[in-house]
């Protein structure tokens, strides 16, 4: 993606050169979100982003192993501190 | 301000299944499939990845959101006891309280 700032249709069609060129570097993502041609390329879904790809079910793989690995130790340290407080009453669980 | 503090762990986890879990993940996936709808892509059979991945982090965030609006309801609930406790006269009832027989009329069959 080339640097520098875009113009957006209409919004910003009055601002001067020098406002071009003095506009900070890189330029402010969402004030100047655009789709427009000039600095999106093409997708080409045809053809699978493997490395996309991979790393997205390596992410949510290790977001399972670190869910599931929180919610044991969770459990865990609830029984601890249970025992800890040494529940006397026989009532409840 | 922590987002868990410590005392939180003394609380009984909420379960793996929890309806914030599902709930979040479920936001997650509709958002990979909006995305393909925005793109133009085929709704379901589009980036599986894409939807794995948003479904399972709103999976991790819903859970602890659920951890966290446990720990705060908790804390309100021990202060609010605390409160009771430390005004008894405030939260007295006046007589005993009175049994439904008391309150309706004596019963005459009429045969």
């Amino acid at each position: 993606m080339r640097g520098g700032v875009v113009i957006v249709a209409g919004e910003q069609a009055k601002s001067t050169a020098f406002e071009l060129l003095a506009a900070p570097f890189p330029p402010r993502p969402l004030s100047a979100f655009t789709r427009s041609a000039f600095v999106v390329g093409k997708q080409n879904n045809a053809q699978p982003n493997w490395l996309g790809v991979g790393l997205a079910f390596s992410t949510s793989a290790a977001l399972w192993a670190l869910l599931v690995k929180q919610h044991n130790d969770d459990v865990m340290e609830y029984e601890r501190r249970k025992q800890v407080r040494g529940h006397k009453c026989t009532g409840c669980s | 301000m922590a987002f868990l503090p410590d005392e939180s762990r003394a609380l009984p986890p909420p379960p793996l299944l929890n309806k914030g879990s599902v709930w979040l993940g479920f936001v997650g996936w509709m958002s990979a499939l909006m995305d393909n709808a925005f793109n133009q892509r085929p709704i379901f059979r589009a980036g599986i990845h894409r939807q794995v991945l948003l479904a399972s982090l709103g999976y991790f965030v819903g859970y602890q959101l659920v951890k966290r609006a446990e720990y705060v309801h908790a804390k309100a609930d021990r202060e609010l006891f605390e409160y009771i406790r430390h005004h008894p006269l405030d939260f007295q009832s006046p007589t005993e309280k009175k049994r439904i027989g008391q309150l309706l009329e004596d019963f005459y069959p009429i045969r």
